[in-house]
């Protein structure tokens, strides 16, 4: 049972950092064999996991959705709407009532994502979340200073682009929808699908373009 | 409770690392996809199980980590931590079985089941257009009104649905309260900052906020 005990909870993390060995390796080892034991996690769950997540969750999933709303103007429009339900109707494996929520940049708006309380991310769909996404320096910065952030990921805005920066406080999680470059008038969607990165789905990262710009 | 994980705005850290990682590597360590695997796992059955387990109460266990580990240790390493503490905190294991100083386990028995105490939904007092304040201070054990937005002036967007109060979440209660999409000039959180069209938006509870 949670004891929902907040001193409790910080008794305990300091006895058991103070009584382990420093290696998170050996750490993790630890906790696996005695879940396993005890019988509350089945033996080879964690590889029947990780094989069915990376199988089925990851960059590549926000990627089909945001090529298939560059190529289809319904679609996109369902997407703004009920953003959980134009997930499911493309790939038919993540679950409908999945709280995502896709915000779409624009010609004069550039939205970035963060979390500054923890590092909430959409984990079920976009797979894990890049090592910079949870550092305390982005978790800090991002809020108060985006465009400075920005400026470190190589993106400089252009005049009259406004920042929208949403900070995740609730079981939301949000996507970015960047703009579809320019130069790619008549490609396939997956074609269009492999210049998505999975740093322009959080908004670091603005221009998608295959091309360099004055080319 | 105010402690260190209440990042947003805090100053003094420097440029943001690992900024050119390669998208293609979910994990960059086999411990780190694991500790993640045997989360997800343990949170399902903890929630099928009804042992009164929230993800608001998991978020205090990891707020609750010794200030100068949170600040330091890796994502996943306090994962570790908070889900040792976890699995302390439900009866499943005892401290001196991470250790291995002990004969092998016996299989487990949750202590006594406390399921979640649900309460009716309460209804919203705002629309799209309100001009609302945050409140100034929320004495309570776990909240998402980071400090950096609190008594400040936004205006709502978007009514967005009911979802569980984080504040009593954490202690076991459910009670669904209507949330909405909440935008803030920059020029009203910091005082660096111009006063353009950039904005931040977040998402709030009905009790965070007054009207203005």
């Amino acid at each position: 049972m949670s004891s929902h005990h907040s001193e409790k909870a910080a008794h305990l993390h300091r006895e058991l950092h103070s009584h382990l060995p420093p290696d998170p390796a050996l750490r993790l080892k630890a906790l696996e064999t005695v879940l396993v034991r005890k019988g509350f996690l089945a033996e080879h769950a964690v590889d029947d996991w990780l094989d069915d997540y990376s199988e089925n969750v990851g960059p590549m999933n926000g990627a089909r959705v945001i090529a298939r709303a560059w190529t289809d103007p319904d679609f996109a429009e369902r997407l703004a709407d009920d953003s959980p339900a134009a997930f499911h109707a493309l790939i038919p494996t993540i679950d409908k009532g999945y709280p995502i929520v896709a915000v779409f940049n624009g010609p004069q708006v550039h939205n970035l994502i963060v979390c500054t309380l923890c590092s909430c991310y959409p984990l079920g769909v976009l797979g894990m979340s890049p090592s910079w996404y949870k550092s305390v320096e982005y978790r800090a910065r991002a809020v108060r200073d985006p465009r400075g952030v920005l400026a470190e990921f190589g993106t400089t805005l252009p005049p009259g682009v406004d920042v929208r920066v949403w900070d995740s406080t609730s079981d939301r999680r949000y996507m970015v929808v960047p703009e579809r470059p320019r130069g790619t008038d008549g490609w396939s969607e997956e074609a269009l699908a492999a210049l998505v990165t999975r740093n322009s789905m959080i908004g670091t990262v603005r221009d998608l373009s295959p091309v360099a710009d004055g080319s | 409770m105010d402690t260190v994980h209440d990042l947003g705005g805090v100053q003094g850290f420097g440029p943001i690392p690992n900024t050119d990682e390669d998208d293609s590597r979910l994990f960059a360590e086999e411990w780190k996809a694991r500790i993640w695997a045997i989360a997800m796992m343990s949170m399902g059955r903890l929630r099928a199980d009804d042992t009164g387990w929230t993800l608001d109460w998991y978020r205090h266990v990891l707020e609750r980590l010794p200030p100068d580990l949170y600040l330091r240790m890796d994502y996943f390493e306090k994962w570790i931590l908070a889900m040792m503490v976890t699995a302390i905190d439900e009866g499943i294991a005892e401290i001196g079985d991470f250790r291995g100083d002990g004969p092998v386990p016996e299989p487990f028995a949750y202590t006594t089941a406390t399921p979640l105490i649900r309460q009716a939904e309460t209804p919203g007092r705002f629309a799209p257009g309100d001009t609302i304040v945050t409140r100034r201070d929320l004495p309570s054990m776990h909240t998402r009104l980071a400090r950096y937005m609190r008594g400040r002036r936004g205006v709502i967007e978007r009514v967005i649905g009911p979802q569980p109060l984080p504040e009593l979440a954490a202690e076991g209660t459910v009670l669904r309260e209507q949330t909405y999409v909440v935008r803030f000039r920059m020029a009203e959180l910091w005082p660096e900052a111009e006063d353009n069209g950039d904005s931040l938006v977040t998402d709030m509870w009905d009790s965070y906020i007054e009207p203005a």
